[in-house]
């Protein structure tokens, strides 16, 4: 009897533990986060829009492909530019919409949510949201430029919008537009932002306000084929309010020398020995004696005493090239989100339209050359020998000063493989040939678009096919609606 | 025959005219125990009564025992009557009969219940332990292979890898669907600790390291029980969805008396199947075309071979002098020194080398009126497998033991600890950059390449002097390290130590009631450590890295169980049971690696770190269960039988809202043999049963997250939103499923045979679905859909010859099953992993498990060839499908004296897979495919002018008959086979094999008789000997990367072992 009442006790026990011992707080992941700094959020936002216009990883960014700068020696898929094999779409609309926006506007919703007392306070949140604020239009704009009409009212909404719809490419432009403004008018220089998590600017609120200018700027003169009038007051209107005017307000992102803080061409021109200067690239520089060679490509690549460029989209063999210069194969080489150069070829683009930008052309074209020679260290003697021969100075170089502008910014712009391509759509020089083995569906032409996600066709099918129609079709042929000629 | 019949006149007269001098003296008896079929009844005990001294019949139902005449014998036999006979006689054979007639075959259920077989309204299906012991492949779940009907086994052949175990289908789209474990009572935790990435066969790859149920000991189990509809598995609650194998140890309680020892020894010998390997081509050289140029490296201007990792070069010709990658090593002996342009001596194959694996096993056990104990040791050693530099170690300790505390209560304690160690596994997945030698070796290399050389170089420098440079003066490795260099020095290791055991106490309170307390507990803890060299390409800069990954892991169950039995009125029985269970389990793991590479070469530790190391990577996951449950069974005159069980789980994977949900099953037999008095039929059943069950969430999956990577430079503090919507809205999975079925035993049990059919509907899924990025999420957690399967599963056991000395019993089974997926919450279909590009999906209205890709255009069945020679193109087509047809097998058991053989056939009928391997070893032109003739005679990569070429069967876009043929030469090769759709490179993975053979001997007791030894049995056992038949070239259609829910895909994968094994056990 003894035991038998041990085990009723030990039962009791038992069941008092099952009852009693709740499993209510298990699910709480003791090592996982329910609440992050907004700062912190910005910085991975800051990371991955870095990355994207830094990488020249083939899942990721190929423009300096599309821009005829670079070449892969082996694997040619995407410099023939093969869009679908990767899912290219997929990785850009991944990267610039969750790693990117969601962790902006979430940081922007968590600093909205956080009451601030007092007129500093006030002022700080204010300068925060601007922030934020121009870094979500820079990336619309950049998601606008890939792909056309993208979801932008109902995007990063899924609670109430599970499947979004896609909006018009001009629409968003001009709302970007207007976002862009109101953060212009809230920023505030004498007061500080960030203290920390900005790795752009540090929380400078001046070079912020610098740089939105500079950005509309830019999204201005997108527009200036398609609506000269609003792309006339935006530009005059950002050229007053303060664009960059020298290379100390550039927009900078430094990399570090560990292997989740490098620079991520690291990996592809270092770790992998597949990516060389093109024969079109080389030989044009080589044809103008451009000082920017030695850093631009790897002086100990000369082949028989000159830089040997290959020729596109061929499989050839590395070393039988001249590969890219030791500054870009640098773990801590800093990637441009925008710079001086830029700027000054914006302007020179700007003035060349007829819209008053304090200087002409000629000049602006000249600032931009010295301004890309200074970024790359050109000793400025060697600048002033190049930006005098007869075929680089305004007046007398060959080619209508569209040409001429966009001929030298597609130089100036070597290594920012994006901007360069988009700005070679918009100007349509100099003029690039497709591969004759490029795939079908370019139609012997460069492409002027990245085509959607193919997941978008099967996850959210009805608002990508309406989008699709809307846009004439999803191609790669497809013109981005500012691309009129 | 007539001689026997003398023989065994002369022995009885003998004993006869014995007994006539020695009455009442001690002699020897013996006899022959059979049941009323005639069938001899082997490890039936016999025992004199009143005294501890007794022995087991043999193989052949015989036994011998010294009693004097007056001495009561008895014999015992489990499920049958029990029966004393007086020794009067020297030889006693005995006729057991079983309880109603029938043999009471006792099967294990759930919660360890023992049940008559005959009473279930369910499928059950057991194998004995001595089966599941032939040849010990290091994982047990191999041993079930083709032996019972409607489990499905994958063997992924990975040293030391996992195994995937499916019981009727998948019914959880991305939640889990292997079986569950539980042995003596203790639900083994049965993960494996494969990344995702390694499942899918990603870029960065990595090592499959094998499930844990791998930690079961074959030589300790005594009977494994299959569960498989959720009838049977209802009342251990929503784990157990995917049906139950339960596993019993063996105990000390099956000794009758005394101390029983066994010892057994072996050795098996792996050889590499050569179905499996790739024939690889000998025609022409590495590269992706001609020569790409000359040099003079010290013996004169030459053409220097490609060090590409393709094999479209120039044809050989021995006339013709080349400087091949060992003369650019200035280190290496052939260094500046052209050599002739010929075949190799050494293909890649060479790599392989025979595995030896010896495995020792020790037992005692023993037992008297108190109780009973056994203890037992097992030594698994594999020395040296297939691969150079890998080993496996196992030793495994078990020991129970049962003690009766007073007439009513018992308490039984068991206890298992077992200490593995690997070294050496193979890599898995793509390998991108070289990350898996098997890939490079299968899909990217170049045939001048003498793997006889490799040796040589990595013998001589003890460096990574490879093949795959950047060219003749530039000695950076481009991808592929040497792969004897990659196998000595960047190896893996794994160790893991795990206890199990379990702690009961019964007391019988009175004759109708019982309380039963369990405690049960699972601890391991596994460290894997993974070690890449100073100068390996693995790494950037070949800067070299470690990395550990420590995962501790326990569950504590604890079960009360009150039970009752009692006969309600004449020949009305109840049985009836009311439990609660309490659950809780923790795992911890935590992962770090170097950065930067490594200090001092050769020291693998985290403070070897060039730079800081990174944010280590830690989870704890906890789960908890609290649940009652009850059973009531009734048995209307051993006839009818109604069973009904009940079980409430409340899981901390829910809302608390919704945490809560129930299981009631419901089963009916009877047994119309009963009613149906026939001379033929001697058992007949017809069983039905309905079955609910849930399914929980996975951990974690109901609150949001924020997660927070490595600092970005200095101060660089980075959070992100999660990528996978939580959700805190979850509800249980639900499945509902019915299954009927019919037993049959005809001709006095010569044959049986088992049929069932089942329907199982599981909704409600707790899915992660993908969702447009744009979303700002990739995915969402979400409740929906509604997975199907029905099928058939029968067993036949067949006794077509059983005579004295010879017997043949074949055991068929076989089964199908159909999945299809009903519903998928509104979206048409749903990602569940891809395969470098594949897609794998579950789609509505076709079965879970499809492939993606591109695929043949058809017109009127004939694929269609564009105007440039090759096929046209469906992008996103449904290419292939993982299920298959059916699956079956033979096993065979033919007896003759003390000859045993057997032979187990084993065939899946359907279900593709992908081939990575075939893919793109045929666009880098390494296998002999790429240098067959064509269709005019012509080898295929002459030039067009000379009559090579391919011309593609199939149509023109206008249907007329392709006549385009296309150049296969060099580089054009290369884009030639790269231009297949993926459907080319997807195969029936059918496969017909002779899975086990065995022949055993064991020596006659009267050998023995004066020596106390008891049985001595010699065993030859072959594991995988023959693929008899299979349509996957160059591998096994069962390799994969990993067990879980991503199956059909091979990257790199091994080639199989047919294993040789030799094995002795003695009895004393």
């Amino acid at each position: 009897m003894k035991i038998i009442k041990k085990i009723f006790f030990a039962g009791a026990i038992l069941l008092s533990i099952a009852s009693c011992d709740s499993v209510d707080e298990l699910n709480l992941d003791k090592k996982a986060y329910t609440t992050a700094l907004p700062s912190a959020l910005m910085t991975s936002a800051q990371v991955n829009y870095a990355y994207f216009l830094t990488n020249a990883s083939v899942n990721d960014n190929n423009f300096r492909g599309y821009a005829q700068y670079w070449t892969s020696t082996t694997y040619t898929d995407e410099v023939n530019y093969n869009q679908e094999r990767r899912n290219l779409g997929n990785s850009h609309s991944i990267l610039l919409y969750r790693d990117v926006l969601q962790d902006l506007i979430n940081a922007q919703k968590q600093i909205k949510n956080i009451e601030a007392l007092g007129p500093v306070d006030i002022a700080i949140k204010k300068n925060k949201i601007s922030i934020l604020e121009v870094q979500i239009v820079m990336v619309y704009q950049t998601l606008v430029d890939l792909f056309g009409n993208v979801p932008y009212t109902e995007a990063l909404n899924i609670a109430a919008y599970p499947l979004p719809k896609y909006d018009d490419a001009k629409t968003v432009y001009l709302d970007l537009a207007t976002r862009l403004d109101a953060a212009i008018a809230d920023m505030d220089s004498s007061n500080g932002s960030f203290a920390n998590g900005d790795l752009i600017y540090q929380g400078r609120v001046a070079s912020w306000k610098i740089l939105a200018n500079s950005v509309k700027l830019k999204l201005g003169l997108h527009l200036a084929d398609v609506d000269a009038v609003k792309a006339k007051s935006m530009i005059e209107s950002a050229y007053n309010s303060g664009v960059m005017t020298n290379e100390s307000q550039t927009a900078l992102f430094q990399y570090f020398s560990s292997i989740i803080d490098m620079n991520p061409l690291y990996d592809t021109l270092v770790n992998e020995k597949q990516t060389v200067p093109t024969e079109f690239f080389v030989n044009e520089l080589n044809a103008k004696n451009d000082p920017r060679r030695d850093v631009f490509f790897n002086p100990e690549s000369k082949k028989e005493g000159n830089y040997k460029g290959a020729p596109y989209a061929k499989q050839v063999t590395y070393g039988d090239f001249s590969n890219v210069g030791p500054r870009l194969k640098l773990k801590t080489n800093p990637g441009v989100v925008f710079d001086y150069t830029e700027t000054c070829f914006l302007l020179a683009d700007a003035a060349n339209r007829g819209f008053s930008v304090g200087g002409t052309a000629e000049e602006y074209y000249k600032k931009g050359i010295l301004a890309s020679m200074n970024f790359w260290g050109v000793a400025n003697a060697d600048a002033q020998t190049y930006v005098g021969r007869a075929d680089v100075a305004f007046a007398t170089a060959t080619g209508t000063p569209k040409e001429k502008i966009a001929y030298q910014l597609w130089i100036a712009y070597y290594n920012r493989g994006f901007e360069a391509w988009t700005e070679y759509r918009r100007l349509d020089f100099p003029v690039l040939q497709a591969p004759s083995t490029a795939v079908e569906a370019a139609d012997g032409k460069v492409p002027v678009r990245n085509i959607y996600s193919l997941f978008d066709k099967t996850l959210n099918k009805n608002n990508y096919e309406a989008a699709a129609t809307a846009i004439g079709g999803d191609l790669m042929t497809t013109k981005i609606f500012w691309d009129r000629f | 025959m007539k001689f026997k019949f003398f023989q065994r006149k002369t022995v009885v007269l003998f004993f006869v005219l014995l007994a006539q001098f020695a009455l009442a003296q001690e002699r020897v008896v013996s006899g022959i125990v059979s049941d009323n079929a005639g069938i001899p009844l082997p490890g039936a005990s016999v025992l004199i009564k009143g005294t501890k001294t007794g022995t087991q019949t043999d193989f052949d139902g015989k036994y011998s025992i010294k009693a004097s005449s007056n001495s009561v014998l008895v014999f015992n036999y489990i499920g049958m009557k029990t029966q004393e006979i007086t020794a009067s006689n020297a030889v006693v054979n005995v006729v057991l009969a079983g309880g109603s007639e029938q043999l009471q075959e006792i099967v294990v259920t759930a919660l360890g219940v023992k049940r008559e077989k005959k009473s279930l309204g369910y499928a059950t299906q057991e194998i004995k332990g001595e089966d599941l012991t032939k040849v010990n492949t290091g994982n047990v779940a191999n041993s079930i292979s083709g032996k019972i009907a409607g489990v499905q086994i994958r063997r992924n052949n990975n040293i030391g890898g996992s195994t995937n175990v499916i019981i009727r289908g998948t019914t959880s789209l991305t939640g889990n669907n292997q079986a569950l474990w539980i042995v003596d009572g203790i639900p083994l935790n049965n993960d494996n600790t494969n990344s995702a990435d390694q499942k899918s066969g990603g870029n960065t790859g990595g090592y499959d390291y094998g499930n844990a149920a791998s930690d079961i000991n074959p030589d300790d189990i005594e009977t494994m029980n299959v569960l498989k509809g959720s009838a049977a598995s209802a009342l251990y609650g929503s784990r157990a969805s995917n049906g139950v194998i339960l596993v019993t140890l063996k105990k000390g309680s099956k000794s009758k008396g005394g101390l029983g020892v066994t010892f057994s020894s072996g050795i098996t010998v792996g050889v590499v199947d050569k179905k499996t390997l790739p024939e690889y081509q000998n025609q022409y050289g590495g590269g992706y075309g001609d020569f790409y140029g000359t040099v003079n490296l010290g013996s004169g201007e030459h053409p220097y071979a490609a060090t590409d990792d393709a094999s479209w070069g120039p044809k050989f010709d021995p006339n013709l002098l080349v400087y091949n990658w060992k003369s650019f090593y200035p280190q290496l002996p052939g260094y500046g020194k052209a050599t002739p342009w010929t075949a190799v001596q050494e293909n890649p194959n060479s790599f392989y080398q025979k595995s030896v694996t010896y495995v020792n096993n020790v037992a005692f056990a023993g037992s008297n009126e108190n109780g009973d104990f056994r203890f037992g040791y097992t030594n698994y050693n594999q020395d040296q497998g297939i691969l150079p530099n890998s080993d496996n170690r196992k030793d495994n300790f078990n020991f129970s033991a049962s003690y009766n505390l007073k007439p009513k209560t018992k308490i039984s304690a068991s206890a298992n600890y077992l200490k593995a160690n690997a070294k050496g596994m193979n890599e898995t997945g793509y390998g991108d950059g070289g990350n898996n030698y098997l890939s490079s070796i299968r899909q990217w290399y170049s045939t001048s390449v003498d793997f006889k050389d490799l040796r040589d170089a990595y013998n001589l420098t003890g460096g990574n002097t490879t093949w795959n440079v950047t060219g003749p003066n530039d000695l950076t490795v481009q991808f592929h390290d040497n792969p004897y260099f990659q196998r000595y020095n960047n190896y893996n290791t794994m160790d893991r130590d795990r206890f199990f055991g379990n702690v009961n106490l019964t007391t019988q309170v009175n004759d109708w009631f019982d309380i039963t307390g369990k405690g049960a507990v699972d601890y391991y803890h596994q460290l894997q450590e993974e070690r890449i060299a100073v100068g390996s390409k693995r790494t950037p800069n070949g800067q070299g890295q470690y990395s550990r990954y420590d995962k501790d892991f326990r569950e504590v169950n604890f079960d009360l169980i009150l039970s009752f039995k009692t006969g309600i009125t004449e020949g009305i029985k109840f049985n009836g049971m009311i439990g609660g269970n309490t659950r809780r389990s923790i795992s911890t793991s935590i992962y770090a690696r170097t950065n930067g590479g490594l200090v001092v070469p050769g020291m693998y530790a985290l403070s070897n770190s060039v730079d800081k190391i990174n944010n280590p990577t830690e989870y704890q996951t906890t789960l908890g269960t609290n649940s009652v449950y009850a059973n009531a069974s009734f048995n209307f005159l051993d006839t009818y039988f109604l069973e009904g069980t009940y079980r409430v789980d409340q899981s901390s994977t829910l809302p608390k809202e919704n945490n809560t949900y129930t299981y009631p099953s419901i089963t009916g037999t009877y047994i119309f043999s009963n009613h149906l008095k026939t001379d033929w039929l001697s058992f007949g059943k017809v069983r039905l049963n309905y079955a609910e069950t849930g399914n929980d969430a996975p951990f974690g999956k109901t609150v949001a997250t924020y997660s927070k990577n490595d600092n970005f430079g200095p101060g660089g503090i980075r959070f992100s939103t999660e990528n996978e919507k939580s959700n805190a809205n979850l509800k249980s999975e639900l499945t509902k499923g019915f299954e009927v079925g019919f037993e049959f035993k005809l001709f006095k049990n010569r044959v049986g045979f088992d049929f069932s059919y089942y329907k199982t509907n599981t909704t409600n899924q707790i899915l992660s679905i993908e969702t447009p990025s744009q979303t700002g999420y990739t995915r969402a957690w979400i409740n929906a859909g509604d997975v199907q399967n029905k099928g058939y599963e029968v067993t036949l056991n067949v006794i077509p010859v059983k005579t004295a000395n010879f017997s043949w019993e074949a055991k068929i089974n076989w089964s199908t099953n159909k999945n299809e997926v009903i519903s998928l919450g509104g979206a048409d279909r749903i990602s569940l992993g891809s395969f470098q590009g594949i897609g794998y999906v579950a789609e509505v209205g076709k079965p879970v498990g499809q492939f993606i890709g591109s695929g043949f255009t058809y017109l009127n069945g004939q694929k269609v060839i564009r105007a440039n020679g090759r096929y046209q193109q469906t992008a996103g087509a449904i290419i292939g499908d993982v299920n298959p047809d059916w699956i079956g097998g033979i096993n065979n058991v033919l007896t003759y004296k003390n000859f045993t053989f057997n032979f187990l056939i084993d065939v899946k009928k359907g279900g593709d897979v992908y081939s990575l391997d075939q893919r793109f070893g045929h666009t880098t032109g390494i296998y002999e495919s790429t240098v067959t003739n064509n269709h005019l005679g012509h080898p295929q990569r002459d030039p067009l002018a000379d009559g090579g070429g391919i011309l593609l069967p199939g149509v023109k876009a206008d249907g007329t008959p392709n006549d385009k043929i296309v150049s296969v030469e060099g580089a054009d090769g290369y884009s030639f086979y790269n231009s297949m759709p993926e459907q080319q490179y997807v195969y029936d993975a059918s496969y017909v094999k002779l899975r086990e053979v065995g022949l055993s001997y064991r020596l006659p007791s009267k050998f023995l008789a004066k020596t106390f030894i008891s049985n001595i049995i010699f065993a030859f056992n072959g594991s995988n000997l023959w693929i008899i038949s299979k349509n996957l070239p160059y591998a096994d259609p069962e390799a994969g990367m990993s067990s879980g829910n991503l199956q059909g895909f091979q990257t790199g994968v091994l080639p199989t072992s047919k294993e040789y094994n030799f094995n002795m056990k003695v009895q004393f």
